[in-house]
């Protein structure tokens, strides 16, 4: 449903992504992996044109972008069939949890404020914060505030969510409650595009591994081979240290 | 001295009620308007827009109001424009106080976290529609107290169109002193005036920033 070719971006004159492809299929669970600085959120703020990619195509659901020349319509098209949580969360600090969620459905796509609202609760009540609608972000802890994120995202109906390390600003304790709200989406058989460094998670959770190094997919495969059978001496090594961290 | 107090209060005070606070008022809404206007052009650094918006502030930054005053009321005429003392106190001062709000009002959207404009994007909402309902709201928060002083500042400089034949409270009072010959009384006692408004609108800014602040939490 969702395929990148041949893409490349660069900050100034440095390279940070470099002839990347990746394909997700509908209800994928996808993990982008790799050491800090390979480009896994540069990589996934391109595919929702977050950030500028200089060459490349994407092509989804049938539809087919130029990196180069896209539109400014046809992004916000894309963006209403997709949906992004930040590291940070990036809540709307000047809206309760509520019209955090109601804010895309009524602003951009024109829904009426009631079915808004049932469709927003309904939302926090997966995410398990129902009974915080009213509370405004300052109020709510980390966790708390990615979960609603989460239904702010799910509000929309996205095709394909895209996660950006949504669990690297949290604790142990708050990484947990989000994990689980992500795991739950997973076997609903939503599809995600997640850059996580939670590798209990990717191994027990994703179908699909993409591992980057300095800007490039250095291997991708099911999670199953990759966490057993890694090819490249990189991902080998750079997995050992994964669950070597987590003292398994 | 008493008597004459007395019976130049509601003389001064008046001229203060209908010229001083609509003059004030109406400028200062034109001059939020045009502030969120510039402010919007520079932010989304739009090419030549955004120049001209810079040589606007700096036009009008950089020149002193009374010049600006006698510009438009005196100088105007002369190239076939002729304005009204009111009204064209009203087109300076929004002009004036605009070209400073505006560099509040961008500052206070340029305090916003980018994070904020790209969760609007990412929810499908178009740059004006994150603006309008996110970015915007966030920023006249951050922007109310500076703005406040401003409010502030301009009820103070619009004794100024008293140069220009708007006949408004320090006008009505050296006419007074002309005719009773008590200027320290009647300087004095304008003054008090001003001091009641400027005390009245900062009344109104604490009560606007209480409410600010109860719709909208400090981020922990």
């Amino acid at each position: 449903m969702l395929a990148v070719e041949h893409l490349k971006k660069s900050f100034g004159d440095m390279t940070v992504l470099e002839d990347i492809g990746l394909t997700v299929e509908k209800g994928d669970v996808a993990v982008i992996l790799g050491p800090s600085g390979a480009g896994k959120t540069t990589l996934l703020r391109c595919l929702n044109f977050l950030e500028h990619a200089e060459e490349g195509t994407l092509v989804f659901q049938g539809q087919s972008f130029d990196l180069r020349t896209v539109r400014s319509d046809a992004i916000r098209a894309y963006r209403m069939r997709t949906a992004f949580v930040f590291q940070g969360f990036h809540l709307f600090l000047n809206k309760t949890a509520l019209d955090n969620v109601t804010e895309g459905l009524i602003v951009a796509r024109g829904m009426e404020q009631k079915p808004a609202r049932e469709k927003a609760m309904e939302m926090l009540e997966k995410v398990g914060m129902a009974d915080h609608a009213s509370f405004f972000p300052g109020k709510l802890s980390g966790g708390q505030q990615q979960r609603v994120a989460i239904a702010r995202a799910l509000a929309t109906d996205p095709q394909i969510i895209f996660f950006d390390e949504p669990t690297s600003a949290l604790d142990p304790e708050l990484t947990g409650e989000v994990l689980a709200v992500m795991k739950k989406l997973a076997e609903e058989g939503r599809t995600m595009l997640i850059v996580t460094h939670e590798m209990q998670f990717a191994k027990t959770v994703s179908n699909r591994v993409f591992f980057m190094e300095d800007g490039r997919i250095v291997e991708s495969g099911k999670t199953g081979e990759i966490f057993t059978h890694p090819r490249e001496e990189r991902t080998r090594a750079f997995l050992q240290i994964g669950t070597d961290e987590r003292g398994e | 001295m008493l008597a004459l107090f007395l019976e130049s209060f509601p003389k001064i005070l008046v001229p203060g009620l209908l010229v001083t606070i609509p003059l004030t008022a109406i400028s200062f809404a034109l001059a939020m308007v045009i502030a969120i206007f510039v402010a919007m052009i520079r932010f989304a650094r739009i090419p030549v827009l955004s120049q001209l918006m810079q040589i606007y502030i700096w036009i009008f930054r950089g020149t002193p109001l009374l010049v600006q005053l006698f510009v438009v009321f005196y100088g105007l005429p002369h190239a076939g424009l002729l304005i009204d003392p009111f009204p064209a106190a009203v087109l300076v001062f929004s002009l004036n106080e605009g070209a400073y709000c505006a560099e509040t009002v961008r500052a206070a959207i340029e305090a916003v976290p980018q994070g904020q404009l790209e969760a609007g994007y990412c929810v499908g909402m178009t740059y004006l529609q994150t603006m309008r309902r996110i970015i915007l709201p966030q920023a006249m928060r951050t922007a109310f107290p500076p703005l406040s002083n401003s409010l502030i500042a301009m009820v103070k400089d619009t004794s100024l169109a008293a140069n220009i034949t708007v006949t408004e409270m320090l006008m009505v009072t050296q006419r007074i002193v002309a005719r009773t010959y008590e200027p320290l009384l009647l300087y004095v006692e304008v003054g008090l005036i001003y001091l009641i408004f400027s005390t009245v609108f900062t009344f109104l800014q604490r009560a606007g920033e209480k409410k600010l602040n109860t719709y909208m939490e400090r981020e922990a």
